[in-house]
């Protein structure tokens, strides 16, 4: 390649062009994937022991390793510029001085992607200089086969963190990736999203609304090239982008085996602090969060907790609390004063007091007394009705009468594996 | 010469006399039926001509024919060979005239003369006393169910040497045998053998009460069928009228009890497979109808399982029969009515994983749900949710009340809607404004509150009020309160969310 091609130019918008054409092709080169980039620059440290510069790691990459690979055609490597362009994507590279600082200090030790392709749709406030929002970021991650109660937890938490201006990181996966996202965005406030598919990619489908929201409101990064499909092994080389972006990775919930965890041991791996939300040890999804904090990963106890790892001086904090912690059904104030534990532990009696429901709200008052047995006996776990009769020893038509009232008054809600208070 | 016998005809249950006409005479030597369509004529023609002969007689070389009237009838099976041979014996004078004029035949001819029976035989019977028939002899078989219409005499023969003997008087008429008596044990599954779950006992209670239909939700291995099995049991026995239908029915689809007394009291239980065919669920086949499985529940239960695998088609043609408590089936050759005043039960998994340790995400769980259609879900009144029992729970639980103690509350309950209503009228088919009569006003209003929040469709309003009516009687309340209609309300959650999840747009249910 004697002479630039106009299109890296373009793209790298007064950067190193000659640059941004090996770091487009490779992406578009089948075998010059993420896995093929590590190995490469683990074979070369062991050699110098010192880090190569981006571009001879990229050069290398690009000669075909193996007999009978061919090199991604000029044609393809142009359309993929050409889409990258259409998309008003730009091309990030380690070393370049617009790459995630927090990445890159992941450079070349923890496999940091060699480059990123980052699109920002048109912001509010116009076009922003920086490819990426800068500042501290956290991870909200966890299954797609989430709980009420932890797209919940996880909204109240994208919110509570963009409101103070940490960027909330995640996958845009269904679940509790979109939760977070969607909490973040409903603040207007930073979040961005690491995609398993190049861009133009419809993944997960006919979410295209909320993409193009990320995108306005912080970024979609990918290291695929545009219009690369939802490969299973995407989803796992993106994890330690989405880890490595971040200060801290937050799981909300995830099954004994989910992506959420591989993502927190990536972070672990590379001292970034973990969080997770612990959750009832009857409900499956929160095996993984509880095995984590089993295995020493800090436990969230309030929305706040999280705000530990991050450098908060520079932060805003909102007035009242902020959005966050309203959608969780408390503030810190109402929150009783932390005792000893110990002291305090009473048998569990059905009859306890639930703060879920009780201080101060009229609709629980005006409950009679078995009515508000049974509101107290309610929580984010479902449960059935013949359990509750058999808990309070009522008949199972006394039960199912009081909970229609608890109904219509606003304190039940029906899911499809139970009763849970509203 | 001309020979005559009587026979019967039945369209599903409904009695038709058919006049057998047999004529000798000269022409070419045949044997012929008329009257009779086909392939039916011939066959008939070739076996009443061999059995004629196996008895010994033989069949002199002349045109012989024989008529079956009237020839528009629609003439399905081999029923009337045993009247043809009698006919065509008459007209070759070996029987007298006379001997078979107040008597009707029934049955089919084996190639050795022997008689057989044929389904239908206690419908037909049924009228022969209005047609002015005394006598019926059919097979030895079909003999204990002709046995059961008053004012008819009845002969069992064995073949149609033993026939021609009894209409010349030769051989003494022999009177059917008594049905072998109820084996013991013979008993209905009793409730009492179900342990906990008193969700789904208490529904049941209300589903037999008041004639509600019901649909139980819950894992596999959690006992719905075993549930569903022992609904008979808190049924009432059925009505003499209401058992010589039932027998009427299975007669005619050839299932006449065998193991005891033709007329059984107790309600059925019917459960067909989903990949049941629609004919064999509602009725059909070709020529003439048969009964399905709907009509032999009739006066008890029919049982669907796997409710979602049912094909749509079947589900949705499931729901105008059990309205009207009757299934009409259109044939080429004719349409037929059968009863279907049966009780549906129905059972489903709770979402696609199955439920046992669930994560279903609830927009994938209520999708599922509404693979029931529209108007079938709106006649389902009840919904209990149905959950495993723990190991322990089965060591350590009590039995529940046995049939005979909640049957009796519903008998009462019963009572109170028959008195109400009209006899034999069950709450769950009350329509309009008759529904809101004793029923308090808080309760209206607080069914009118649960639609303005949308917990309620505007057809769940009645739907509610009529279970709500069925939990007062139960009650032993005149009036219908707050706590009833509540109650009423909860005990069809689990098909309640389809309507929310249909107006946030998860599902598209059919109207």
């Amino acid at each position: 390649m004697s002479r630039t091609p106009g299109w890296a130019v373009e793209l790298a918008r007064g950067g190193d062009a000659a640059l941004v054409e090996l770091a487009v092709r490779a992406a578009v080169t089948p075998w010059a994937g993420p896995a093929a980039g590590s190995r490469l620059v683990e074979r070369l440290l062991i050699r110098d022991g010192t880090a190569p510069p981006a571009r001879e790691v990229l050069h290398r990459l690009l000669r075909p390793e193996r007999l009978g690979e061919e090199p991604a055609t000029a044609a393809d490597v142009e359309q993929a510029a050409r889409a990258l362009l259409a998309a008003d994507a730009r091309v990030l590279v380690v070393g370049e001085p617009d790459y995630p600082q927090a990445l890159g200090a992941c450079w070349p030790a923890a496999a940091a992607p060699l480059w990123l392709l980052v699109r920002r749709g048109s912001s509010p406030s116009g076009v922003t200089a920086a490819p990426l929002p800068e500042g501290p970021a956290v991870a909200v991650v966890g299954t797609r086969r989430a709980t009420h109660d932890g797209l919940r937890t996880a909204h109240a938490l994208g919110a509570f963190l963009a409101e103070r201006g940490v960027c909330v990181v995640s996958g845009l996966a269904r679940g509790i990736d979109q939760a977070g996202h969607q909490g973040a965005l409903s603040v207007g406030g930073p979040t961005l999203a690491v995609l398993g598919t190049g861009f133009g990619v419809d993944y997960p489908r006919r979410d295209g609304p909320l993409r193009t929201r990320v995108a306005a409101c912080g970024g979609l990064v990918t290291e695929y090239a545009p219009g690369a499909p939802p490969w299973p092994r995407h989803f796992l080389e993106r994890n330690r982008i989405v880890a490595g972006l971040t200060q801290a990775v937050v799981v909300v919930e995830g099954q004994a085996r989910s992506g959420a965890l591989h993502t927190a041991r990536l972070a672990a791996e590379r001292g970034i602090d973990v969080w997770a939300v612990p959750g009832s040890i009857s409900a499956p999804t929160s095996q993984g969060p509880l095995a984590l904090i089993r295995l020493g990963a800090y436990c969230v106890t309030e929305l706040a907790d999280v705000l530990a790892s991050v450098d908060t001086h520079a932060l805003p904090a909102p007035a009242d609390g902020g959005v966050g912690t309203r959608l969780l059904g408390h503030t810190p104030q109402a929150r009783p004063p932390v005792t000893d534990a110990l002291a305090d532990a009473a048998p569990p009696v059905t009859d306890a007091p639930n703060p879920a429901v009780e201080p101060g709200d009229a609709r629980f008052a005006r409950l009679a007394p078995d009515e508000q047995r049974l509101a107290r006996l309610l929580s984010v776990v479902p449960v059935q009705a013949d359990a509750l009769a058999a808990a309070t020893g009522l008949a199972v038509g006394e039960v199912l009468s009081a909970l229609g009232t608890l109904e219509l008054a606003g304190l039940l809600r029906v899911t499809p594996h139970g009763l849970v208070s509203a | 010469m001309l020979g005559r016998a009587r026979t019967v005809a039945v369209l599903g249950l409904v009695p038709v006399e058919v006049a057998v006409e047999a004529h000798v005479g000269s022409g070419l030597p045949s044997f012929q039926v008329i009257g009779s369509s086909g392939l039916a004529a011939r066959q008939a023609a070739d076996r009443v001509k061999t059995a004629i002969q196996a008895t010994g007689v033989s069949i002199p070389q002349r045109r012989i024919l024989v008529s079956l009237a009237p020839a528009e009838l629609p003439k399905a099976g081999a029923r009337f060979d045993l009247a043809m041979a009698v006919a065509v014996l008459v007209a070759l004078g070996l029987v007298p005239a006379e001997s078979p004029a107040d008597t009707a035949l029934l049955g089919e001819l084996a190639l050795d003369g022997r008689v057989r029976a044929v389904p239908g035989v206690l419908p037909s019977a049924a009228a022969l006393p209005a047609f002015g028939v005394r006598r019926l002899v059919v097979a030895d078989a079909a003999a204990a169910e002709a046995a059961l219409i008053e004012g008819l005499e009845v002969v069992a023969a064995r073949d149609l040497a033993e026939v021609v003997g009894v209409l010349t008087g030769q051989r003494p008429a022999r009177p059917p045998e008594d049905p072998p008596a109820a084996p013991v044990g013979d008993v209905l599954p009793d409730l009492a053998d179900v342990r906990g779950q008193s969700l789904a006992r208490e529904a049941l209670e209300i589903a037999a009460a008041g004639g509600h239909h019901l649909l139980l939700v819950g894992p596999p291995g959690c006992g719905k069928s075993m549930l569903a099995r022992r609904l008979p049991s808190l049924l009432p026995p059925l009505t003499e009228a209401q058992a010589l239908e039932l027998a009427a029915v299975r007669s005619v689809a050839g299932r006449t009890r065998r193991d005891g007394p033709v007329l059984d009291r107790r309600p059925p239980f019917v459960a067909p497979h989903h990949t049941a065919s629609v004919a064999a669920v509602l009725g059909g086949g070709s020529g003439i109808a048969r009964p399905g499985a709907l009509s032999m529940a009739t006066g008890g239960v029919l049982f669907c399982d796997e409710l979602f695998e049912w094909p749509r088609r079947l589900l949705d043609a499931l729901r105008e029969p059990l309205e009207e408590g009757e299934v009409r089936v259109a044939r080429a050759a004719a349409t037929v009515t059968y009863p279907a005043r049966a009780l549906l039960v129905a059972a489903a998994n709770p979402c696609p994983c199955g439920g046992l340790a669930c994560v279903c995400p609830e927009d994938a769980v209520w999708s599922y749900r509404s693979r029931l259609s529209g108007p079938l879900a709106d006649r389902i009144d009840l919904a209990p949710t149905v959950a495993p029992l723990a190991a322990d729970d089965l060591l350590r639980s009590e039995p529940g009340e046995p049939s005979a103690v909640v049957a009796a509350r519903v008998a009462g309950a019963r009572a109170e809607a028959g008195a109400r209503w009209g006899a034999g009228v069950r709450t769950a088919d009350v329509r309009g404004r008759r529904l809101r009569d004793g029923v308090d006003r808080a309760a209206v209003a607080t069914l009118a509150r649960a639609v303005e929040v949308g917990a309620l469709t505007g057809r769940g309003f009645d739907r509610t009020l009529r279970v709500a009516r069925t939990i007062a009687d139960l009650h032993g309340d005149d009036i219908v309160g707050v706590e009833h209609v509540h109650h009423a309300r909860m005990h069809r959650v689990a098909l309640a969310g389809l309507h929310a999840a249909s107006e946030a747009g998860l599902v598209e249910v059919g109207a």
